[in-house]
């Protein structure tokens, strides 16, 4: 099934630039109903105090990692199914396992463009 | 010349080349890196845009990338608008606090190839904290707190933004060798 273009989407970046490029690319795929968080510790209060549908997190953030964020999400029986992409600004082989084995969905390295994140949307809502 | 000058050495074309790679692909824009690298004997924050990162793990430093007004905002507006983002939403001032950011951003990921390319060529690993860009009046030495900086491991790298917009990279790195176990026999 396609991702839906209302679904309710959580952006988490310590960054402000990078918050608004992938709400912006997000927009370009149809995608409007996002909101954003600076860290993880704020990201998993907004995901347990409303509901969300997909989170695009980050991985290095002060506070708590996206990686510390993902195995919190699997951890919650009420967040555990929420598909969750990991941003990283390196593909280094054991973050990538580390994250496989936390149950990320996929991943994605920064920079990227609209077209890579639509095929990441595509693989995770297929 | 020592063996840690020539891992200092190796650290700045890594470096080097990550920088190239992570503008051309944040910007679709051309890169010049200067042929050679600068032995210098300490490492600063320079006028109008700092921005430093302190890595530390199996080996530890510090690198900063410094940008004049004009290369920061060709920068920043570049990268912007290759992601999508509308050129009328993008602010004209150097000094915003966007820009800043997206220095921070880009720093962020030079450092995280960086990395990523020690890790993969000596197995090494390193985390760094968030990178701070600022605003710089005049020239700031950065040293790392209970470590002698020696200026045998302090490195400039020139770069151009689009062939007239320069740049730099100043980084210090522990005093350290990385020798890799294929390269030691151990006698019989």
């Amino acid at each position: 099934m396609p991702a839906d273009p209302n679904m309710r989407i959580l952006i988490v970046d310590d960054f402000a630039t990078m918050r608004r490029i992938v709400r912006n690319i997000l927009k370009q795929l149809g995608f409007t109903n996002a909101e954003d968080a600076d860290d993880g510790t704020t990201a998993l209060a907004q995901l347990k105090a409303s509901q969300f549908d997909f989170v695009v997190t980050d991985w290095n953030m002060p506070k708590m990692s996206g990686l510390e964020l993902l195995k919190a999400i699997r951890a919650d029986p009420d967040l555990k199914h929420i598909p969750v992409l990991m941003v990283t600004a390196e593909a280094l082989q054991e973050n990538i396992v580390a994250a496989a084995k936390a149950g990320v969905n996929d991943y994605i390295v920064k920079p990227f463009d609209a077209q890579t994140m639509k095929g990441k949307l595509d693989k995770i809502f297929a | 010349m020592s063996q840690a000058s020539d891992t200092a050495d190796i650290i700045a074309k890594i470096i080097g080349t990550a920088g190239v790679e992570v503008i051309q692909r944040s910007t679709g824009s051309s890169v010049y890196l200067a042929p050679s690298v600068q032995r210098v004997p300490s490492i600063h924050l320079r006028p109008d845009i700092g921005c430093f990162v302190q890595f530390g793990g199996d080996y530890s430093g510090l690198i900063i990338v410094n940008f004049e007004a004009d290369s920061a905002l060709a920068f920043y507006r570049t990268s912007m608008m290759f992601m999508g983002m509308p050129e009328e939403e993008l602010v004209d001032d150097p000094s915003h606090e966007e820009v800043l950011d997206s220095i921070g951003e880009l720093v962020n990921q030079i450092s995280g190839q960086v990395r990523q390319q020690i890790q993969r060529i000596y197995g090494l690993s390193a985390v760094n904290k968030q990178p701070k860009a600022i605003w710089v009046q005049d020239s700031i030495l950065l040293s790392v707190q209970d470590t002698v900086m020696l200026d045998s491991q302090c490195r400039r790298l020139s770069f151009k933004l689009g062939d007239e917009l320069p740049f730099h990279i100043e980084f210090f790195i522990e005093k350290t060798e990385f020798a890799s176990f294929n390269d030691i026999e151990i006698p019989t």
